[in-house]
């Protein structure tokens, strides 16, 4: 009787679980995202939200920041089975050489999360897009070359400056356009 | 303490990146013209993993449900962290009580030391049975956990869970009353292989757990009865994940029943079930409440439980 309870409980679960949702890149789940007018707005809350973890900000102070924008926009519509295809570098190209770690990587995860909280896309729903990049960390995250191989600072840190775009506090939350 | 020695490792890896903090990295997306530093923050101390990935601690004080152990490495850290937690988990029946607390460390999300005490009060029973009224078991637990393969969140491309073995060494301070009772010894080690699955598209969590265990509930009436055998016994949990902060399931966990066997004036031991709502409103706090259903435990009488657990950890 108490076996059968437990697998009852179980499968209801499963099954529940299982049926209310499918998986995989489709339309209806890029327009969940707002399409692609969504997708710009979530990624420029995405920015900022990075621009204000301390993990993560490191990674693009100095970088081109419009530029790693449009590519995520494109990316994420390609994930999302919208009508864009990613054309940009090799996953495993672009982030080799910064020795980025687990860490940093979760924390990108966070920061994603709570742009799509932001935006009110249904938990549901981040979680099928979360399931689709999940594998990307695998491009991503490298183990640090040792110390002693990596090259020496041949730029002074403050060389190079580039104009702030975004604003200390970031800029104030918009909801998004649909 | 165990925040002390993540720092110090966090400081020692950035120490040990050149003699400045800044570290080199010219970014990809950038134009060629934009050489670019990345510094890396040297006050790290957090520990990284993702909210709930390192689930709660069950009453032996593995990292996993409340019942059973996941395949999942308790504490905060990723594999280049350290991480830790402790909890507290109360159980109250009709009959019985039973308090359970402990500490796990998690190392580089690959081996999990985990110590926790049961104490497990017989109350008015232990009166009736003339031990005395609130006459107490206690176990003592030392646990360890390896992860061997693959990650339960991140290899969403795979049918492939996450499999740990583990090992609970566990230690009865009653050993010569369990054994008048019936059972062959005071200690016992119980040997486990689990597997965990997040199956993030459907917000759903899956483990099972194998055990080879001499335990007579869970080893606080001591191992072994009518033999002295290992009994491989099943358990599983099923979760929902709600939200970023709130996990609903049911778990399962079976139970040898060799020491009624050994002593017919003991009821049979049953299989315990559970449905359990977990909120973690942060990365460093959880907490459990479940109803739990023990069956019977000594007497005919069914117990049905309330379980309240609290976790913290980095």
């Amino acid at each position: 009787m108490t076996r059968r309870t437990a697998a009852a409980l179980l499968t209801i679960t499963l099954a529940g679980a299982i049926a209310g949702c499918a998986s995989g890149p489709s339309p209806d789940l890029y327009q969940t995202f707002g399409g692609q007018p969504g997708l710009i707005s979530l990624v420029d809350d995405f920015m900022d939200g990075m621009m204000r973890d301390p993990d993560l900000r490191p990674y693009f102070v100095n970088a081109n920041r419009p530029h790693i924008k449009a590519e995520l926009v494109a990316q994420f519509c390609a994930t999302l089975g919208g009508p864009c295809e990613y054309k940009g570098m090799d996953m495993k190209m672009a982030h080799a050489r910064y020795g980025i770690g687990d860490h940093e990587f979760n924390a990108l995860v966070q920061d994603l999360q709570d742009a799509m909280d932001l935006h009110r896309i249904p938990y549901r729903a981040q979680n099928r897009f979360l399931a689709m990049l999940a594998p990307y960390r695998d491009d991503v995250v490298h183990p640090a070359p040792p110390p002693r191989a990596r090259p020496p600072l041949t730029i002074a840190p403050d060389a190079v400056v580039v104009p702030e775009t975004v604003p200390a506090g970031g800029l104030p939350n918009k909801p998004p356009a649909r | 303490m165990l925040g002390r020695f993540s720092d110090v490792r966090r400081q020692r890896r950035v120490a040990a990146w050149a003699g400045s903090f800044l570290l080199v990295a010219g970014l990809p997306l950038a134009p060629p013209a934009a050489g670019a530093t990345v510094s890396r923050p040297e006050d790290m101390t957090v520990s990284g993993k993702l909210i709930a990935t390192g689930g709660v601690t069950q009453v032996e004080g593995a990292a996993g449900g409340g019942l059973t152990p996941w395949a999942v490495i308790g504490g905060g850290g990723t594999r280049e962290e350290v991480g830790a937690t402790a909890f507290f988990t109360a159980v109250r029946t009709h009959d019985y009580g039973m308090n359970a607390y402990g500490a796990l460390i998690g190392l580089w999300d690959r081996v999990e030391l985990s110590v926790a005490q049961d104490r497990f009060d017989t109350q008015a029973i232990g009166g009736a049975l003339g031990l005395g009224d609130g006459y107490a078991f206690t176990n003592t637990i030392a646990g360890v956990k390896v992860r061997v393969a693959g990650d339960a969140v991140y290899d969403q491309d795979s049918w492939l869970p996450q499999l740990s073995l583990g090992a609970q060494y566990k230690s009865n301070d009653r050993g010569s009353l369990v054994k008048a009772l019936g059972a062959r010894s005071g200690d016992g080690v119980d040997l486990y292989a689990s597997a965990t699955k997040v199956l993030l598209a459907q917000s759903l969590l899956l483990s099972g757990t194998v055990r080879l265990t001499k335990a007579n509930q869970t080893g606080l009436l001591g191992f072994g009865g009518a033999d002295d055998d290992y009994h491989a016994e099943l358990e599983g949990s099923a979760a929902l994940l709600l939200d970023r902060n709130l996990v609903a399931g049911v778990e399962y966990r079976m139970k040898p029943n060799t020491l009624a066997h050994a002593n017919p004036g003991l009821a049979p031991e049953d299989d315990w079930y559970d449905a359990f709502v977990a909120w973690l409103p942060g990365k460093n706090l959880a907490f459990t409440l479940a109803y739990v259903n023990l069956g019977r435990v000594v007497t005919p009488t069914r117990q049905n439980a309330v379980y309240l657990s609290l976790q913290a950890g980095f």
